[in-house]
């Protein structure tokens, strides 16, 4: 996103960035999974914004369409028809929320540290990235389907592989 | 440094989000969380793919997300499916209690 002013493009990384720790910290802090998983598709869509400043607008596309809304939707299901009421949930410990936020805070301290006081001359922006060829669904599609066609392949046959399983552990079996 | 987003800061997020998740699995007793966690380090190593395709100008690394996603899609359907029947038998979705495999 070239067109967009720096301050512009920080902006909007910032604010995207923060939503997404902070829905991530709310994943591993909260009581009841339930609210983990709702916490866990706001990072989704807050990840699936950085992706659009990073131009991949189909995977943008693709992890709103596949991880927040398949894969966290799945978690929402499961935990419904799991039905855990409170004697199940009594392993979760709210003083955890200390430690984590202190573990939370930490890790944050640290990585900025290691990284902006490393060697900072190194980090220039990419040259001019086609804006028309680079992360559009056509030249994706075109990658996928010629060069890299047997992976792809190869993912189908997985999908059948966890479809087929994912049933037969699940059923009930009648004894 | 705090105004020109470079590859740095992509990085760092995916780090942080990366060591966020990793908490999660070690810390968390409930196996659904400890579940999300995963899939949210998964997303962080995501977010590295494409800040690096976006930095050298290659598109490799997002046809390799593209196939990370499907992965994690099936990891997490057939991870349900063992949760769901270990809640089945157990009626425990702490993974303290899941231990009858141990001495």
């Amino acid at each position: 996103m070239e067109s967009l002013p720096n301050y512009a493009f920080a902006l909007a990384f910032y604010i995207a960035a923060g939503i997404a720790v902070f829905g991530a910290l709310m994943v591993i802090v909260s009581r009841h999974p339930a609210v983990s998983a709702v916490y866990l598709v706001l990072s989704f869509f807050a990840v699936a914004a950085v992706y659009v400043l990073l131009h991949a607008h189909f995977i943008a596309m693709a992890q709103v369409l596949v991880y927040a809304g398949a894969i966290a939707v799945l978690f929402v299901m499961v935990i419904m028809l799991m039905n855990l009421g409170p004697g199940h949930l009594r392993g979760a410990k709210v003083s955890f929320i200390k430690a984590l936020g202190v573990a939370g805070a930490l890790s944050i301290l640290l990585l900025f540290l290691i990284l902006f006081i490393g060697q900072g001359r190194h980090w220039v922006s990419p040259s001019a990235l086609d804006p028309e060829s680079f992360g559009t669904t056509e030249s994706l599609a075109e990658l996928l389907f010629t060069k890299y066609l047997l992976p792809f392949e190869i993912t189908s046959v997985l999908l059948l592989a966890a479809i087929v399983g994912a049933i037969v552990l699940a059923r009930r079996w009648e004894e | 440094m705090i105004w020109n987003i470079g590859i740095a800061h992509f990085l760092a997020l995916s780090a942080v989000l990366f060591v966020t998740g990793m908490t999660g699995v070690l810390v968390r007793r409930n196996v659904l969380v400890i579940f999300m966690s995963i899939e949210m380090m998964l997303n962080s190593g995501n977010l590295a793919l494409i800040a690096f395709a976006w930095h050298m100008g290659n598109l490799a690394g997002q046809v390799f997300v593209l196939l990370v996603m499907v992965v994690a899609a099936c990891e997490v359907a057939v991870g349900l499916a063992i949760v769901l029947a270990l809640f089945r038998n157990r009626d425990t979705v702490n993974v303290d209690e899941i231990k009858i495999m141990k001495w």
